[in-house]
């Protein structure tokens, strides 16, 4: 039997026109690493209750994590999350599960240069590790490689705009449906070359996190393999869309 | 119990009956820790090993060769998505015990091995009486590497991380161990109808 907590929506923000960062307070949460998720749990008045899984995207206060949803066309749990669900509103959460797509600043392997790879909605996850970095390994190697639909679908606009203010944080931006005026590049998927010429050096042995859309991480993650990244230093999560 | 979301609705769609949490896709969700291992036939094997690590191995066209099995069933992943009358088909891992003659009086569990490094580990009980095989064809298909081919062990009966992809040898155990995701927080034995997800 799962475990369920209850959690208190403390505050919320629309990250996009479709998603929502939500943040929770949970009495008795043990803390989460960055990259883990929990499970979140709705139940309707006549019992009719149905979970999902989501990643954290905000670990540093131990009890008060943050999750962006994406709202799915079709989705069961997400339209509620991103357009009902209110302030002080109570949701039911399991976790934090996941071992293994965890970047922790003190495991061993730290001094590794680390390159974050996300798709989407996969920032998520990512951006937990970004965050954390922050306060806990501020001097920890970083590179994240972001490929969106348009810069009106990227995630935490003003958190990179201040990161880039302050030089904390290398980006390289994708865009594949729409580009921002003064982009040099046109609109379109990152080809390979585009995403090899962009992602630390093999030789420079890095760790890879991979996060989005099965397509775009299966894609990915074969380039890697095909030039020579060890498949132990790749780590992937992959989004379902229901 | 307590919490109520008010204005909550979800989906309601009627339909069979599934284990706790879960819900139907029509879909095929591929999960995995890292890249898909390419895996060709050519220079594919599969071992059978004891606990003393004698055994028997099989090429590609040996397993082949073995009695074949065709079975409908129902699984189940742990991210709660599940899949009702998949077709699969494969050899029953009681063949290949018996082809493989191998002595099971001390053998309580078996831990999966895949190519990739991946390891799950089931209790022998779970794998014999026509419980389990190894998998090489979905839905008429060669199975895809996505999915875990060219061959995969399923146990429909336990949540799918137990079917492992790419599997290239069961080694049988004289006490359990946890695999991959039992030593990452997931549960050792994963009943879909108890919900045992989590450690």
């Amino acid at each position: 039997m799962t475990t369920w907590q209850v959690a208190t929506v403390t505050g919320a923000t629309m990250e996009t026109p479709t998603a929502r960062s939500i943040w929770l307070s949970i009495p008795g949460f043990p803390g989460a690493q960055a990259g883990q998720h929990i499970d979140i749990r709705l139940t309707a008045p006549d019992g009719y209750s149905a979970s999902r899984s989501y990643s954290l995207s905000d670990v540093r206060e131990g009890d008060t994590v943050a999750v962006s949803v994406e709202e799915l066309d079709d989705g069961e749990v997400s339209p509620f999350l991103v357009r009902e669900l209110e302030i002080g509103e109570q949701v039911e959460i399991a976790g934090p599960i996941g071992g293994h797509f965890v970047w922790s600043p003190t495991s061993p392997g730290t001094t590794r240069p680390i390159q974050l790879v996300a798709g989407g909605s996969g920032i998520a996850p990512l951006m937990a590790m970004v965050r954390l970095r922050e306060t806990a390994a501020p001097d920890a190697a970083f590179r994240l490689l972001y490929s969106a639909r348009s810069p009106e679908h990227v995630y935490y606009r003003d958190e990179f705009a201040a990161l880039a203010a302050h030089r904390r944080l290398p980006v390289d931006w994708f865009y594949t449906r729409s580009a921002p005026p003064d982009s040099a590049r046109p609109p379109g998927r990152i080809t390979h070359d585009e995403f090899l010429a962009s992602v630390i050096p093999v030789d420079s042995r890095p760790l890879i996190y991979l996060c989005g859309a099965n397509e775009f991480v299966e894609m990915l993650g074969k380039w890697l393999v095909d030039a020579g990244y060890p498949t132990d230093s790749i780590r992937i999560e992959r989004y379902l869309a229901a | 119990m307590g919490v109520i979301n008010s204005r909550f609705r979800g989906k309601r769609r009627d339909g069979p009956t599934l284990p706790p949490g879960q819900y139907l896709t029509t879909d095929f969700p591929v999960l995995a820790t890292g890249a898909t291992p390419r895996v060709v036939t050519d220079r594919w094997s599969f071992s059978l090993t004891t606990p003393d690590g004698q055994g028997h191995r099989w090429t590609w066209p040996e397993f082949m060769a073995l009695p074949q099995q065709k079975i409908v069933v129902d699984i189940h992943c742990v991210t709660r998505w599940s899949k009702l009358g998949t077709a699969w088909a494969g050899v029953s891992i009681d063949t290949l015990l018996d082809a493989a003659g191998a002595d099971l009086s001390s053998v309580s569990h078996v831990m999966a091995h895949a190519y990739g490094g991946y390891t799950t580990n089931v209790p022998l009980a779970d794998l014999v009486d026509g419980k389990a095989m190894i998998a090489h064809t979905f839905d008429g298909t060669p199975l895809h590497p996505e999915h875990g081919g060219p061959a995969r062990l399923l146990v429909p009966h336990l949540y799918f991380w137990k079917s492992a992809k790419w599997v290239n040898e069961l080694h049988l155990l004289t006490q359990d161990e946890p695999g991959f995701w039992e030593a990452n927080g997931y549960h050792m034995y994963g009943d879909p109808w108890q919900e045992q997800r989590y450690a």
